[in-house]
Order: C-alpha cells, then sequence, then structure tokens
C-alpha cells in the first residue's frame, strides 16, 4: 500500500530522522536562536513541525474516511 | 494567602469530581476503566494531557535540568515528542483490538488476543508492580512541593489528604472524574509554567538569551548532550529516548486514556494536537536555567522550580502553582491507582474467579485502589527518593509489554507462550543485569532479549486455533469494512 508508506514516511520517519539520526549534527550550543542554544531550539521547532508531519499524515491518511472508526 | 489559594484548588477538583459523575448511567467496570469508550475529541485530549503530565514535569524535570543539565533536559523532551508520533499510528491499533476484545485494561487486550489467563495474570503483575514507582513519584512530588513552600500544611497530613482526595476522584467516577478534573489540572499548570518562565526571562538582563549566554559562559557542560566519553551521555541518552518512545503509549495508564476514545480518528487527531501542547516547555527550561544561574547550590535539586516562584511571584501566584503542581501530583495518583485497581480486579481476583460479578468487581477495584494508595501513602513517609531516576525504573519494566503488543498486531504465528516466556525474562533480567555494554539502557537490553525468547518460544510452541482467529480478525478490522466483512470466523469474546 503506497500511501501507507508514505504516511509513515512523513509523520513518523520524518521526526525520527529530525530528532534521532540527525541528532549528533544538533546536539550543540551555536548559534543561538531566540535567545536558546541551538539544540533547545531544535526540539522546540520539532515540537512545531512534528506537528505539522502528522497534519499532513493525518490528511492523506484514507483510514480517517472509513465510516467504522 | 498562598494556603488560601492552594486549599481552594484542592475544593474546586473535588466539586468537579463529583459534578463528573452527571454523565454515568451505570457503574461497571467498562465506566469506570474507560468511560464505556464514551469521549470525544474534547476529554480524550485532557484524559491524555492529564496522564501524561505529572508532578514529574512540573517539579521532578526542572530539577534534573538543574543536576544534569541538557543530558536530562533534551532527552525528557524528545522522548515525548517522539512518542507521540508513534502513537499516531499504534494508539489506533491498540484502540481496534480494544473494540474487538472489549478490553478496559492492558491485561485484557493482551489475555484476549493470545487466548490464555496466564497472559492476563502476568501482564497484571508485571504492570503492578512497576506502576508503584509512578505512584511513589508523585507521592515523592508532593512531599517535595509541601516541604519547601512551607504553606503551612505538614507533610504528614498532606499526604494523606492526597491520598484520599485521589480515591474521591475514582469513587465518584473513575476515570471520568479524571478527565474533567484534568481540565483544572492543566489550566493551571499552563498558566503556571507560563508565568514563571516569563518573570525568570524579565528578571534577567538580555531575556532569554541573557539566561542561556550567561550559562554558556559559566558552565557551558549543562547545555549540551554528553558525546565524551560516549557512554556517560550519548549512548544513554539516544537509547533511552528510542526505548521510552515505545513504551509511552503502553504505559497501563496511557492505555486506559487510548480505550476511552469514541473513535480512532480522534486517537490520530489527538495525536496532532499533543506536540502542540508541549510548547510549555519553552518556559519550563528557561526557568531551570534560570534557577540555576540564580540560585546556584540548591541542596534539592527538585527545589528548583519552587524556588524559583518563591522568588519571583507573589504569594497568590505561588499558592496557584502549588494548587496547580498539588492536583498533576493528586491526578496522577488516582489514575494510577485506578489502573491498579483494575488490573487487579479484572486480570487476577477476575482470574481466578470467574463469576465474579460486575458490581462485585466495581468493589474490588475500589478496595484495590484504596489499598494501592494507603501503601503509597507508607512508603512516602518513609521512603522519598528523587524523582527523575524513578520513571527510569518503571519504564524500565512497562515498556516489556511492547513485543507482546506488536506480536498482538503483526505476527499470526506468535504464541501466547513465546508472549509470556519473552515478558517473564525481560522482566528478569531488569533485576538480574548490573552493567550495559556501551552504556546502553538497560531496559532496551531487557526488551532485546525479551524479544529474542519470544521470538525463539514462538517458533518453537504452536499458536492455538482460537488465538489464529483472533489475530486475522483484527486484521480484517484493521483493513476495513468490506474486508470485516468477508469470511471472518465467529470468535469468543472473553
Amino acid at each position: 500500500m503506497k500511501s501507507r508508506l508514505l504516511i509513515f514516511l512523513v509523520g513518523l520517519v520524518t521526526p525520527m530522522v529530525a530528532i534521532l539520526l540527525l541528532f549528533p549534527w544538533w546536539n550543540r550550543v551555536e548559534p543561538f536562536v531566540f535567545g536558546f542554544p541551538f539544540n533547545y531550539f531544535w526540539v522546540f521547532l520539532w515540537m512545531f513541525l512534528t506537528a505539522a508531519c502528522l497534519y499532513i499524515a493525518f490528511k492523506m491518511d484514507p483510514a480517517n474516511r472509513r465510516e467504522d472508526e | 494567602m498562598a494556603l488560601f489559594v492552594f486549599c481552594s484548588i484542592l475544593v474546586l477538583s473535588i466539586v468537579i469530581a463529583v459534578l463528573a459523575r452527571r454523565g454515568v448511567v451505570t457503574s461497571n467496570m467498562s465506566d469506570i476503566m474507560v468511560a464505556s469508550g464514551s469521549f470525544g475529541p474534547f476529554l480524550l485530549f485532557f484524559i491524555s494531557v492529564g496522564e501524561i503530565y505529572s508532578i514529574g514535569t512540573l517539579v521532578g524535570a526542572p530539577g534534573a535540568i538543574y543536576s544534569h543539565g541538557a543530558n536530562y533536559g533534551i532527552w525528557f523532551m524528545c522522548y515525548i515528542l517522539l512518542a507521540y508520533a508513534i502513537g499516531y499510528f499504534f494508539n489506533p491499533a491498540l484502540w481496534r483490538l480494544g473494540q474487538l476484545s472489549k478490553a478496559v485494561t492492558i491485561g485484557d487486550l493482551l489475555g484476549w488476543r493470545f487466548n490464555s489467563k496466564a497472559i492476563q495474570m502476568l501482564t497484571a503483575a508485571v504492570c503492578i508492580m512497576f506502576l508503584m514507582p509512578w505512584v511513589q513519584n508523585q507521592f515523592a512530588g508532593m512531599a517535595i512541593l509541601l516541604k519547601y513552600l512551607n504553606l503551612g500544611i505538614d507533610f504528614t497530613p498532606a499526604v494523606i489528604i492526597s491520598a484520599i482526595i485521589a480515591f474521591i476522584y475514582i469513587a465518584t467516577a473513575g476515570i471520568r472524574s479524571s478527565a474533567y478534573v484534568s481540565i483544572l489540572k492543566d489550566a493551571l499548570m499552563i498558566v503556571s509554567i507560563v508565568v514563571i518562565g516569563v518573570a525568570a526571562a524579565m528578571a534577567v538582563p538580555g531575556g532569554v538569551g541573557g539566561i542561556f549566554h550567561a550559562i554558556a559562559a559559566k558552565s557551558p557542560k549543562l547545555l549540551t548532550v554528553t558525546t565524551q566519553p560516549v557512554t556517560a551521555g550519548a549512548t544513554f541518552t539516544l537509547s533511552t529516548i528510542v526505548f521510552q518512545m515505545l513504551g509511552f503509549y503502553l504505559l497501563p495508564i496511557t492505555v486506559q486514556g487510548t480505550l476511552t476514545s469514541k473513535s480512532a480518528k480522534n486517537l490520530r487527531r489527538n495525536s496532532i494536537y499533543m506536540p502542540l501542547y508541549m510548547l510549555m516547555f519553552p518556559f519550563l527550561v528557561i526557568a531551570a536555567y534560570y534557577a540555576l544561574l540564580t540560585i546556584p547550590g540548591l541542596k534539592v535539586p527538585d527545589y528548583a522550580l519552587l524556588a524559583v516562584s518563591v522568588s519571583l511571584l507573589p504569594s497568590w501566584l505561588v499558592g496557584l502553582m502549588a494548587g496547580g503542581a498539588a492536583l498533576t501530583g493528586i491526578l496522577v495518583m488516582a489514575v494510577t491507582a485506578l489502573t491498579v485497581g483494575g488490573l487487579f480486579s479484572k486480570n487476577i481476583l477476575g482470574v481466578i474467579n470467574p463469576d465474579m460479578k460486575q458490581t462485585q468487581m466495581v468493589r474490588w477495584t475500589q478496595v484495590a485502589t484504596a489499598i494501592f494508595l494507603i501503601g503509597g501513602v507508607i512508603l512516602a513517609l518513609y521512603y522519598p527518593t528523587l524523582m527523575a531516576s524513578v520513571v527510569t525504573v518503571a519504564y524500565s519494566g512497562l515498556t516489556q509489554t511492547f513485543v507482546g503488543m506488536m506480536f498482538a498486531f503483526l505476527w499470526k504465528r506468535s504464541t501466547k507462550w513465546g508472549v509470556g516466556a519473552g515478558l517473564l525474562v525481560g522482566t528478569v533480567t531488569l533485576f538480574l543485569l548490573k552493567t550495559v555494554p556501551y552504556g546502553l539502557n538497560k531496559g532496551l537490553i531487557a526488551l532485546l532479549i525479551n524479544l529474542l525468547v519470544a521470538v525463539v518460544v514462538s517458533l518453537m510452541t504452536t499458536p492455538d486455533q482460537e488465538t489464529v482467529n483472533r489475530f486475522e480478525a483484527y486484521i480484517a478490522k484493521s483493513k476495513g469494512p468490506v474486508a470485516a466483512k468477508a469470511g471472518a470466523t465467529p470468535l469468543q469474546v472473553v
């Protein structure tokens, strides 16, 4: 099911790549953004972006058009 | 003044809990444990955040950031964030299994799917054991709150009163009361956190940047996750993030929350809001680092947030925050005790005595809840502990059900022997494991061993026909209405 895979990629894999895979890259203090060290900023940013990814996944997800759930 | 506000909040919460009873028609297990699956998106959201954000968040997290800096702060937020992404996919699956099995506890879910009373009892036993630290944590948080703030309430009566209030929530309307009280609790928590964060930022020249630049100059190690030596920080941090993000929605209390939902679609939608709710964390982090800057050398790190609020806020606001913090502790105490009560009465007593009537089981649930709370009070009075590490212990055990649950969704060939053996071995490993390679999270190692054992034993045994039927029913249900009608074999209900 191709769309199911895409939903996984967007909703789950993307945040995991951003947080886990890229970890060595974002685990640093410089540059400061909005006053926060970069690593904290990155995590806060991904609070927004994860919600956005899940929103996109939600809109694409055919399971949401089912009547039985 | 603070005391007055504090007490008013607690009284208000009791009023709300009692009013929640208005929606209740019958008092059976399904209603007290999962509100008969009637929660729409609003209550689903509040029971979710109610259970997740405990006194560990409000008091424990700043305390741990104060002690360990980003090593704690970063992983704490990361595992929760990723857990929400997993939850989008995981929760509807769990809910579907719940619909098929008419489950009201995690013991029901696994017990039904693997057609095994032993699995019911084993799951219940493991969950009850590891939920004890969870409730202990809330009492410890209350202790810290009251000791520091000196509101004029002695610790012992306060702990007893908290336990009584928690019991009132459960005795009036089970999980429903908790959902409604959570509205008050979360409102107070958000207001407190934002106010403290803003006050801290305003108190330092340069605001947020001022705080962090000053920390960067003084003790930069507190701002990043330690990578040298690798074992000290990074491997533990990352392995713990991975481990706990898997376990998050398997915590028996969050399972209760998931099962209250009216629909799978609401669960998915809820998953979208949850990361946004985390936007209170920047304020919490600001307050924690502000404490590091202005109040270094606190003997009890968990005092950090409270010390900041006392130094920056007027008395009535401190009372408000204390009330909110107390509610976070009491609410999670209540839901945890309810979960334990249900697991005990349904999946242990109910298995030993299958003829137990619903009303009896509800009574037993309330009794078990009360005993659990009393036990918690005693532990709190004699063994208060530092908060953050206790959560790790609880997670290490509660996540062991991950293997069973994933097999439930994905593997036809999995058997009750495999799942049971894996769960048992995984749990025992936790107690036996003394050193871990590369500083990896102990629970994760135990989980991998659990998986291995579960696979091997499943392959050596065969699942009975009913177990296979139930797997196929689950698959049929996940595919949708058309698939479900064609060729489904009739099932036994638990």
